[in-house]
């Protein structure tokens, strides 16, 4: 059974009282019951939950009206490192296997302002650590269009659960990739917003300089829908700054340029030799296409871009290493079953046992390089290498560049445990996303063809801070001249 | 290999600093691993960086004007207490329960 | 009860004894370097990065939300309320307050601490430089202070330990002062005072029982005339100024022994045990913990600009030394006694309450007297404390004001002020005095007749008097004062006796 509801159709149809939210969510939750397990995407999947949420929706829009609800009756499927209060909370992680959170994260609370609902919520890498959702305790996700292969990560519960249409849209969140390229993997649309432009708060801290929540939908409309929910400034986020423009979706529709007369930047570092070949077919076509739609291409340097990925593995490890303290099993979350431990024991034994092989390998090496000594040459020289990226993008823009065009990836989907022996491999496919959460830029990818197995292929555009409304406007161009979105996997 | 050496002892005491506890084999996994990845990772080193004197990463977030959100001292409902210890895999009474701690 | 000793040293016997002698060759060749360091609770309504209230003696995890329990997906807030305080504080000690300052993740693994890692300050603290003045006259420097949140509290069982997260997030400043302390009776007196501000500008209650004032010290010794120093060791968590000193001693003479041996002083983190009046070495094998820190990514720098330095320069309230130097030059105390007074805000209130009240009828100075004496002797004894005493500054002034006007005289209320503290102030002063019949005679036809006849009963010693013995005009005041049971006007006393003394010696 399939489901073709996109979150503007469902808006539109909700309003014009064509479909109540409980219709909708029973259209997805059949769905889900069907196809959920082939592809391992969904934790705890609560029917009963999601049909009370449902109801809260359908409560709201009776109290407040559905056209005062940007959002009205859009199921959410929610990744679990975001807190729904009373719902489990894993992070895909033993050490929170029964974890109940006991506040909403504030997008939730935003979601739900706004008429949607929670569906359920998502397999991921273990505590966002990965790019293939293989880093899970709970096992891997799928890729929808080829169930031997990764979805990517570390949404990848999210990205799979979208394009498989077990829901309008889903949640993710990005520190290194990890909306942009499980969306590539998965063939759909996935945006990391700009760093503080959407609240953190209830986002379980992997990278807290880099993390940021955004949507994977089918179509750039959709995801300026959401994003105009998602966004503004929260007190309970120091880090959170209000987005100096919003209103994205109005923008769109009032759009009528796309990409006429912009110019589109591409870094030639992104276009060497490690490209895979079908990867690069698929850009190099992709380009041609943002030239017929009206840009100007234009060469770009970013010289210290190739230090990003090292640069990322110290700052994110360092900060997730001191995140991932409080996971000790006193006060919430696991506890070591093992009794007359001591306290030291207790500790010991409850961290391991409770996470994975690359949360402890990460763990380890951000506490190392904060460790005495070690700060210097690493912690400290890893952010000033980050802000010389940081000005390489902004020089790049400066040189009157509106939008940079990067693969979203270096490879297509690899098979599931391709890269599992290889840590640095692994890393490696995150080159083309790292940066931009470096340097706090939004950055979103659309699909933009298929391998010749017909794995998808995704493009990454990415924009000044801020700038979200010229990567969507740039994106949307770009997807009614192409049609790639409208592909489904035939799951 | 990586100019820093990675030997089974400083994974030891990384992971004691972490509070991980490693079997042998293990240690030898995670050795290889860090030794690869902070092979890597040392690549920094040969970065120059021309950022100036002043500049430091902690004092040059934000703006100069705006300074760390601040909130008024008015009390908020607590969690109730009910709530807060829910989840504690060890109490007693109110109060989480863990090993004796030796001073 | 905190009002100042007067310097005497009581040796009570289970203490361990300090050979006098010992202490003083060694302080002969042994120069003590002595650093604190200070922890002030702020007296918020609420936590530093969370909304739960700060209120004492809740039940455990009674005042604790999902921030400062540390859970999944939490955020700090800034309250606004610290930095304000923090700022009044700088500003007292006249320390440089930094434009910009950074907040830092200090890690280690403890029960108390729920995140794993506390949010202090530690590259760039908000303030450095700043000074304490002693009562000998000497500057203590200070290093910095620093904004950080407090942990919570464990308990220990006998085979577990206990975890109350009620103070985990409370504000804390961090006071620390640079080495410039020579000997122990300094180090209290830098404490006292430092206690002294921080309750005058109302941000910290300064209790150190309940734990809002904690006070670690750093000591250690030198041969005199070295200019390097000596390995040092802290002592944490003093809790009364009577231990600060006895512990401070005590491990000067332990440093001293070791080095008199040729021993090597280790660096160390010590407990005092108030019963032996032994400081020791915990037991903790990780003595030098790697906190691992940096800078807090989850809070902006905070910045604070010289408009809002000037905001909370407006509201700083009289400080202790301001208002020692109005109460010498206003009031003409004595150093020593607007010292005394000023020592403890409380105390300065009650003898200004008492200065109105009495209204003039006696000079400040015979006030200041009295409070410094008789009732801080009482308070002392029945651990009053002086902002809801038995016996209220209202009482006091009364009573002292029955002395200006004639009614009683000073011994006599002297007594009766006595036993007010041991029974209570009763319907007040003026109505005991009433009862007891305590008015002084002043009718000097009265004075007159009982002098002339204690003149006459002592023939004796008034021919000495008269003959040059001048000391035994104190002898007829005595007996004066016999015969009318003290009850007369001591004043008209002297001057009638005077006066007929004078007369008799015309005979």
């Amino acid at each position: 059974m399939t489901v073709n509801l996109t979150v503007k159709s469902i808006v539109q149809q909700i309003r014009a009282g064509s479909l109540t939210p409980t219709a909708v969510a029973e259209a997805y939750l059949q769905r889900t019951k069907t196809i959920a397990q082939k592809l391992n995407t969904h934790l705890h999947l609560d029917e009963a939950a999601a049909l009370t949420e449902a109801k809260g929706s359908a409560q709201r829009i009776k109290e407040i009206g559905a056209d005062r609800l940007p959002l009205a009756g859009v199921p959410i499927l929610i990744k679990d490192n975001i807190c729904v209060r009373g719902s489990k909370t894993t992070c895909g992680s033993k050490i929170l296997e029964n974890y109940v959170a006991t506040y909403d994260a504030t997008v939730i609370k935003r979601l739900r302002d706004a008429g949607a609902f929670v569906l359920g919520k998502l397999n991921m890498d273990e505590f966002a650590m990965g790019s293939s959702n293989e880093n899970s305790a709970f096992g891997p996700v799928r890729n929808p269009w080829n169930l031997d292969y990764v979805p990517g990560g570390s949404s990848g519960g999210s990205a799979a659960a979208v394009a498989a249409r077990l829901a309008p849209v889903a949640l993710g969140s990005d520190t290194g990739g990890s909306i942009r390229q499980p969306a590539s993997f998965c063939g759909i649309v996935g945006l990391k917003p700009t760093y503080g432009t959407v609240s953190r708060f209830g986002l379980v801290a992997f990278g807290s300089s880099l993390d940021q929540i955004g949507p994977l939908t089918c179509n750039v409309e959709d995801a300026a829908m959401v994003m105009d929910v998602l966004t503004g400034q929260d007190a309970n986020d120091s880090t959170s700054v209000q987005h100096p423009h919003g209103g994205f979706a109005k923008a769109l529709a009032n759009d009528s340029g796309g990409l006429k007369g912009k110019t589109v930047g591409i870094p030639e570092e992104f276009f060497d030799s490690g490209l895979d070949p079908e990867v690069g077919a698929c850009l190099e076509r992709a380009i041609a296409d943002v030239q017929k739609a009206g840009a100007k291409i234009k060469r770009v340097r970013l010289p210290n871009i190739s230090y990003s990925v090292a640069a990322y593995y110290v700052i994110a490890t360092a900060e997730a290493s001191a995140n991932l303290a409080r996971f000790d099993g006193i006060r919430y979350g696991y506890r070591t079953k093992e009794n007359g431990v001591s306290l030291k024991e207790l500790y010991r034994k409850t961290r391991s046992e409770g996470f994975g092989q690359e949360v402890k390998q990460r763990i380890m090496l951000g506490t190392f390089v904060l460790s005495s000594g070690y700060y210097d040459a690493f912690y400290a020289k890893a952010n000033k290498v980050r802000e010389l990226i940081s000005r390489d993008f902004a020089a790049a823009f400066d040189s009157g560049v509106d939008l940079l065009l990067t693969p979203t990836s270096p490879t297509p989907p690899f098979k599931l445990g391709e890269k599992l022996s290889d840590p640095l491999a692994m890393y490696l496919s995150d080159i083309c996303t790292i940066g931009v959460n470096l340097a706090g830029l939004p950055g979103i990818s659309v699909p933009c063809g298929r391998t010749k197995s017909g794995l998808p292929v995704g493009m990454q555009l990415i924009a000044p801070k801020f700038n979200e409304q010229t990567l969507l406007t740039g994106a949307h161009a770009y997807e009614r001249a192409t049609e790639w979105h409208k592909d489904q996997p035939a799951i | 290999m990586s100019r820093i050496q990675v030997d089974r002892e400083l994974v030891r005491k990384v992971a004691d600093l972490a509070q991980l506890s490693l079997s042998d084999s293990e240690i030898g996994l995670y050795q290889e691993r860090l030794s690869k990845v902070l092979s890597y990772v040392e690549q920094l080193d040969s970065v120059h960086e021309s950022l100036g004197q002043d500049w430091r990463p902690d004092t040059a977030r934000g703006t100069l004007e705006s300074s760390t959100p601040e909130r008024p001292d008015v009390v908020l409902v607590s969690l109730p207490v009910e709530e807060a210890m829910r989840q504690a895999p060890a109490r007693i009474g109110t109060a989480f329960q863990v090993p004796r701690i030796i001073e | 009860m905190n009002a100042p000793q007067n310097g005497t040293k009581t040796s009570r016997p289970s203490e361990a004894p300090v050979n006098k002698s010992q202490e003083s060759t060694v302080l002969d060749r042994y120069e003590p370097v002595i650093g604190l360091e200070v922890h002030c609770q702020l007296k918020t309504k609420t936590k530093l990065f969370c909304g739960c209230s700060t209120s004492f003696g809740a039940m455990p995890n009674h005042n604790t939300c999902p921030i400062c329990l540390g859970h999944p997906g939490v955020l700090p807030v800034l309250n606004r309320e610290v930095v304000n305080f923090a700022i009044r504080f700088a500003l007292a000690v006249e320390a440089n307050i930094h434009e910009t300052s950074v907040f830092a993740r200090k890690q280690y693994f403890y029960p108390d601490l729920p995140k794993g890692y506390q949010i202090t300050q530690f590259d760039l603290p908000y303030c450095t430089g700043g000074k304490m003045m002693l009562a000998s006259g000497k500057a203590v420097r200070l290093m910095r202070a620093h904004i950080e949140e407090d942990a919570g509290k464990n308990v220990h069982g006998d085979e577990s330990s206990y975890v109350d997260l009620n103070r985990a997030g409370v504000p804390l400043i961090e006071i620390v002062s640079e080495a410039d302390i020579r000997n122990p009776e300094d180090a209290a007196d830098y404490l006292k005072r430092l206690r002294s501000l921080v309750r005058s500008l109302d941000i910290c209650d300064g209790n150190l029982e309940e734990g809002s004032f904690r006070c670690d010290a750093n000591i250690s010794i030198r041969p005199r005339g070295q200019e390097k120093f000596g390995t040092r060791c802290e002592i944490k968590n003093l809790n009364s100024f009577r231990n600060i000193e006895r512990a401070i001693k005590y491990e000067i003479l332990r440093q001293a022994d070791l080095l008199d041996h040729g021993e090597k002083v280790l660096q160390q983190t010590m407990l005092f045990d108030a019963a032996s009046g032994k400081t020791q070495a915990m037991r903790s094998k990780e003595e030098s913990h790697d906190y691992r820190y940096f800078p807090e990514p989850d809070l902006l720098p905070l910045r604070i600009n010289a408009a809002r330095v000037e905001e909370q320069r407006k509201v700083l309230p009289e400080l202790p030394e301001a208002m020692a130097g109005r109460f010498q030059e206003q009031h003409g105390l004595s150093p020593y006694d607007a010292a005394v007074l000023t020592s403890d805000k409380d105390l300065a209130n009650f003898y200004e309450a008492v200065v109105k009240r009495v209204a003039g009828a006696v000079t400040e100075k015979i006030v200041a007297n009295w409070v410094t004496s008789e009732y801080l002797r009482e308070a002392n004894n029945r651990s009053w404390d002086f902002i809801n005493p038995p016996i209220t500054s209202n009482h006091l002034g009364e009573l002292i004001e029955l002395i200006g006007k004639g009614v009683i005289s000073g011994r006599i209320a002297k007594t009766l002020f006595e036993e007010m503290a041991e029974k209570g102030p009763g319907n007040g002063p003026k109505a005991l005095v009433q009862e007891q019949g305590l008015v002084q005679v002043s009718d000097t036809s009265e004075i007159r007749n009982v002098i002339n006849k204690v003149l006459d009963d002592n023939p004796g010693q008034l021919t000495e008097y008269l003959g040059g013995r001048d000391k035994l005009f104190g002898f007829f005041v005595g007996q004066t004062m016999k015969v009318s049971g003290g009850k007369m006007n001591p004043q008209l006393v002297n001057d009638v006796l005077k006066e007929l003394l004078d007369a008799r010696r015309k005979v």
